[in-house]
């Protein structure tokens, strides 16, 4: 009895063990999976919020008067239901909007803005910090006044205040400073009530 | 034992099913992503063109400022200022409107004939690659090829026949067709014909001048986009220059295509001589005399210009033309040379020679032209006019990232996108088209 036995528990254990290794693969390349998609899905939002970014920057500089302009700009709340910041920053020589998730940060989308960052004195610049209790421009439309906090968006949700709603914008600051006109672009959220 | 092989060839069946669900599942996947990631390069390539057109990079302007350098430590005896950022646009309010000066910069060298003028202010495409981040780590992350050239094609044929004591050009046929080469019908078409002249006033040093007679013709293109400029029965213009016949009459037609908004222009010269290049750039202009190698033949009298050096006996004055065929003129002020030498080109080694002009060329002027006059050793004289166009026609720029002819990108098969838009300078309108690739996919 015991002989027959045998074969049968350790058939049984080989078979739990390689479920056990097959699931537990299933889980990686599913999360794998998961993470591909989300990337490529960073990727699409960081290029069509690098697109916005470009317009509004080509659309101010027409004039050449100082000027500060908005747009509040369409992005999902979350990706594949996680979290993620947008954020503008430099990568190698040039600046980029960078989209990353926010539970994994490696799993990210880059895409750049085409000009420059590697001279500072260069009077087109991107407003990279942000997003503490002052960091904000006061505007004045429509007879109501309204604030936009600059910064890396936080589209899911993160960090708005209770009873306030935040639109995702881009913006675009054009000022005269020494007599030189100065460009700044960034990020932020406009808090419309 | 058989309960065990049973169970060793289950585990191994179920591995099988299971290894290829998932391999399956995972091919299912790429397939999904593949496209999407390659729609990627869409709003990129849209990105980079918007930036290129509608940008006026820095300093703005940096196309017509001659000591606005990428590379400022190149002459640390001149003041020069870094170029950080690249964009065409024109200093306007008017979207898509393209600065002249700085397509040129874009613009490696100019060819005409033998002599080849290379762009002392070129842009290199690798610079416009670091300053943008298609470049990173000192390899290209995206090729690009940025393609300009005129919106219409416009093709001249003249038909010589005898008027008065001389073989003239008094007819010419045009065929107009858009950048699609799809004919142009109903296009509008405006000509002035100029004839040019260099006349003996006295007998001192500067004892000739140029001078110019010109008239005008108009017409409209039929349903194959052809049509005849005929000058025929102008007769006041055709007396007028058989009188000119011992001056050395030389003739330069100018056309104006204009095809429901779009419009493009287009030069005919007569006696056909290329042998002088010319360049403008900012408020310079650079000329250069190439002599061809040892043992060229060349007929009279191309011939005579090669020989020494070469003496421009009239006043040095450019000759600009408008995109609304206005005509103005522009003299060489400011030479640096004392006595005549700033009329001599060919002197020895230095082939170069640039001049200062009076004034800036306006975005309109489209063709300039000097009218060169030279003193042959013979004794006898010689006179032709050269002409530079810019941005160059028909092909404005042809700017890209890789230029080897052996290994042409992007490679068949490779992913890429095109863009085109229609751009204006002055009043003429240009095509441009973007073709933007990942290096690696």
């Amino acid at each position: 009895m015991p002989e027959v036995a045998i074969p049968h528990v350790i058939g049984t254990l080989m078979l739990l063990m390689l479920m056990s290794v097959v699931s537990l693969y299933t889980i990686a390349v599913g999360i794998s999976s998961n993470l591909d998609t989300s990337a490529v899905s960073l990727q699409e939002v960081a290029e069509n919020v690098a697109s916005e970014v470009i317009s509004l920057l080509d659309l101010s500089t027409v004039s050449g008067n100082a000027s500060f302009t908005y747009k509040v700009i369409d992005i999902p709340e979350a990706i594949n239901g996680q979290g993620y910041t947008l954020r503008i920053q430099q990568s190698n020589l040039s600046w980029a909007i960078v989209a990353s998730l926010d539970q994994y940060n490696s799993v990210r989308g880059e895409a750049k803005l085409f000009f420059s960052s590697f001279d500072s004195a260069s009077p087109l610049r991107c407003q990279t910090e942000g997003g503490g209790a002052d960091d904000y421009f006061i505007i004045n439309s429509g007879g109501q006044t309204y604030k936009l906090w600059y910064g890396p968006i936080l589209p899911s949700g993160t960090g708005k205040a209770p009873g306030s709603s935040f639109k995702p914008v881009v913006w675009c600051q054009i000022y005269i400073e020494d007599g030189i006109q100065k460009i700044r672009v960034g990020l932020g959220r406009l808090q419309v009530s | 034992m058989n309960t065990t092989f049973e169970y060793v060839i289950s585990v191994l069946i179920i591995a099988l099913i299971l290894g290829f669900s998932i391999i399956s599942l995972n091919t299912i996947q790429d397939t999904q992503l593949q496209p999407l990631k390659e729609e990627q390069l869409r709003p990129v390539a849209e990105r980079f063109l918007d930036k290129v057109l509608l940008s006026k990079g820095y300093p703005y302007n940096w196309g017509a400022d001659i000591f606005v350098s990428p590379d400022p430590s190149s002459d640390p005896s001149l003041e020069l200022r870094k170029l950080e950022d690249v964009g065409l646009a024109a200093n306007s309010t008017n979207l898509y409107t393209i600065d002249v000066y700085k397509v040129m910069r874009l613009v490696k060298e100019v060819s005409a004939g033998q002599s080849t003028i290379e762009n002392p202010l070129y842009v290199d495409p690798e610079y416009l690659g670091n300053l943008t981040g298609l470049r990173e780590n000192g390899q290209w992350k995206y090729g690009f090829r940025l393609l300009m050239k005129t919106a219409l094609n416009i093709n001249v044929s003249a038909t010589f026949s005898g008027h008065g004591s001389q073989e003239m050009a008094e007819s010419f046929k045009v065929n107009v067709s858009t950048y699609s080469g799809k004919p142009a019908a109903n296009a509008i078409v405006a000509a002035k014909y100029f004839c040019f002249y260099v006349e003996q006033i006295g007998t001192g040093s500067d004892k000739y001048v140029w001078n110019y007679t010109y008239t005008t013709f108009y017409n409209k293109t039929d349903w194959k986009g052809m049509t005849t400029l005929d000058f025929y029965n102008d007769t006041s213009f055709w007396e007028y220059v058989d009188q000119q016949k011992n001056n050395n009459p030389f003739f330069f037609l100018f056309i104006t295509a204009n095809y429901y908004g779009l419009q493009s222009q287009e030069v005919w010269t007569y006696p056909q001589v290329e042998t002088i290049s010319l360049m403008l750039q900012g408020r310079y202009l650079i000329v250069n005399f190439v002599p061809p190698e040892h043992g060229t033949k060349l007929e009279y009298p191309k011939a005579a210009h090669f020989m020494g050096g070469l003496h421009l006996n009239t006043n040095l004055t450019l000759v600009e033309f408008t995109s609304d065929l206005n005509v103005i003129f522009d003299p060489v002020i400011n030479v640096s040379s004392t006595g005549r030498a700033y009329k001599i080109i060919n002197m020895g080694g230095k082939n170069y020679r640039v001049y200062e002009l009076s004034a800036y060329c306006s975005p309109d002027v489209l063709f300039a032209g000097m009218v060169v006059s030279s003193v042959l050793k013979s004794g006898g004289r010689t006179d032709w006019f050269a002409y530079a166009s810019r941005p160059l026609v028909p092909t404005a720029i042809d700017y890209r990232s890789h230029y080897q002819d052996w290994k042409i990108f992007p490679q068949v098969g490779i992913k890429n996108e095109v863009l085109s838009r229609i751009v204006r300078i002055g009043l003429n309108s240009y095509y441009v088209e973007l073709t933007l690739w990942r290096m690696s996919e």
